[in-house]
């Protein structure tokens, strides 16, 4: 057509092999309990960083009732192993309940998901909360999977990465899935999408299950972790809102922006403890607001961009 | 194959036309974009659009491309997230959408079927142009290579019947190539264009 294309760049699979080795062997060289169990926090938050991934990301819908497939998630876990059931049905019955909570929140949204899944997603969210506030659950111990000892927090940790990235690598694959493409059209406009024989219901439906799953799953790694039901601001609807910044600040397109938005949100939260504030709302914003400022398209979007390089070069070549 | 016999609300005729297997119809509108909505399903009409006989007028829009008509505008909208040639993977035929999650369990089978559906879109975009887009990221992408991308994304789907509405720039160089591809696959090519009369 006489029009070229500008270059693109790769993304390297070595950072990512990197980054699983060593995921894997930093427990190994820091023995602390209490890094380990932070590492469970961070892994819960990345599966909810992957979820919102699918909803704000793909979809393009404000999704808040991630707290409360959570908090389904949990409590299903925290019910089973109560009773001495296997880790591995908790699981499944952790993600069922969290993708039965999305698609109940759509249900009720049906008519115009964009604009009512907001306020139905945190009444949702609000309600369950009390639910689960009522929930009276004596804790368990953690059981063994497949002969690994979970009371180990080490242990915990890593079939806490095996899942979370079983999950990492299930979002990736997904978006060159033609799921993940009609996910993406259906964010970007219903009527283009039809024309491609999409049908926007149905593929909204998928992505919103999905995304409950994955919400129920970091569920069933909290109440791992806590041997029980957490504190139950976990699961409010401020949370719900707070959530938000992990794929803002991150980048809402990749599991990359999942990654970082975790680990961002966590690190911020655990620093603003630190200074004497705990408010999580507050840290919420205040990485939102820096990031719309600074980069709108998360930390994700600025290590995809050529801008910060070609502006390095423009400088050491002395121009403007 | 295709016909349109559609009306206004008053019950004045607003289109007219009848396009045989393998034949190109070209009509003259005054509103292509309002006839492309109806009888894309997407704005309500009065009257018929038959394809091979199946009257599509209660069919919602992804059933009628089910049902082998593709409809093209002639542009893109920004579609942030995706790559071009996922936009032109989007109208997949549906035998091949289950191949899409064996695939991802690891089927080899699978992988097969969808490499050959990719070979035969990438051919498509190079007859289009487009195969220096393909991973360029589907916004803001100048309007021919988007009136591009959007016949290609018709196409891939392999429909019975085409209605494009033709783009003001560089129309004649994607007519050219529309006709060989509707040789290749038999199908109906119905184009619109603002005009003063309908035909």
């Amino acid at each position: 057509m006489g029009v070229s294309a500008p270059g693109r760049r790769r993304p390297t699979a070595a950072l990512g092999l990197l980054a699983v080795l060593a995921a894997t062997s930093w427990p190994y060289v820091v023995p602390s309990a209490f890094a380990h169990r932070t590492g469970v926090q961070l892994l819960s938050l990345v599966l909810v960083g992957l979820s919102l991934t699918i909803t704000v990301g793909w979809l393009r819908a404000i999704s808040l009732f991630q707290p409360a497939a959570a908090a389904i998630g949990a409590g299903v876990t925290a019910t089973l192993l109560t009773r001495d059931h296997s880790v591995g049905v908790a699981f499944v019955l952790a993600t069922a309940g969290g993708a039965a909570v999305g698609l109940i929140t759509l249900a009720v949204a049906v008519a115009d998901p964009k604009r009512w899944l907001p306020p139905i997603s945190l009444a949702v969210t609000a309600v369950v909360a009390v639910l689960v506030d009522q929930w009276v659950l004596r804790a368990f111990r953690r059981p063994t999977l497949l002969d690994i000892e979970l009371s180990d927090d080490r242990a915990l940790y890593l079939v806490g990465l095996a899942v979370t990235a079983a999950a990492c690598l299930l979002v990736t694959r997904l978006r060159r899935t033609d799921l993940g493409r009609q996910l993406l059209a259906v964010g970007a406009g219903t009527l283009f999408a039809s024309r491609r024989g999409v049908a926007a219901g149905a593929v909204q439906a998928q992505g919103i299950a999905l995304s409950g799953a994955l919400a129920g799953a970091a569920g069933w790694l909290t109440s791992l972790l806590h041997q029980g039901l957490p504190s139950p601001l976990e699961f409010a609807p401020v949370t719900a809102v707070a959530y938000l910044a992990i794929p803002v600040v991150g980048g809402v397109w990749s599991t990359a922006g999942a990654l970082i938005g975790a680990s961002l949100f966590l690190g911020a939260t655990r620093l603003a403890l630190l200074a004497g504030t705990s408010t999580l709302s507050v840290v919420a914003a205040a990485l939102v607001v820096a990031t719309m400022w600074w980069h709108p398209d998360g930390v994700a979007g600025l290590l995809g961009s050529r801008k910060p390089v070609l502006r390095l070069r423009r400088m050491l070549a002395g121009e403007r | 194959m295709l016909r349109v016999d559609l009306f206004t609300e008053q019950g004045r005729p607003f289109a007219h036309a009848e396009v045989a297997a393998g034949e190109w119809v070209r009509l003259d509108h005054p509103e292509p974009k309002a006839l492309l909505a109806v009888i894309a399903g997407q704005a309500a009409g009065h009257g018929r659009v038959l394809l091979a006989g199946q009257d599509l007028v209660d069919k919602a829009p992804q059933e009628r491309v089910r049902v082998g008509l593709a409809v093209c505008s002639g542009q893109l909208p920004d579609l942030p997230g995706m790559r071009v040639l996922d936009v032109l993977q989007l109208a997949r035929p549906v035998r091949l959408r289950a191949a899409s999650w064996r695939a991802l369990l690891g089927s080899r089978r699978a992988r097969a079927a969808l490499g050959a559906e990719e070979a035969t879109v990438r051919s498509i975009a190079e007859r289009l142009g487009l195969t220096p887009w393909l991973e360029h990221p589907a916004v803001q992408l100048p309007a021919v290579v988007a009136a591009a991308a959007d016949l290609a994304g018709g196409l891939a789907g392999v429909p019975r019947a085409l209605v494009w509405r033709e783009p003001q720039a560089h129309s004649e160089e994607l007519a050219a190539v529309l006709a060989d591809e509707q040789r290749r696959l038999g199908c109906a090519v119905l184009s619109l264009r603002r005009g003063e009369h309908a035909r």
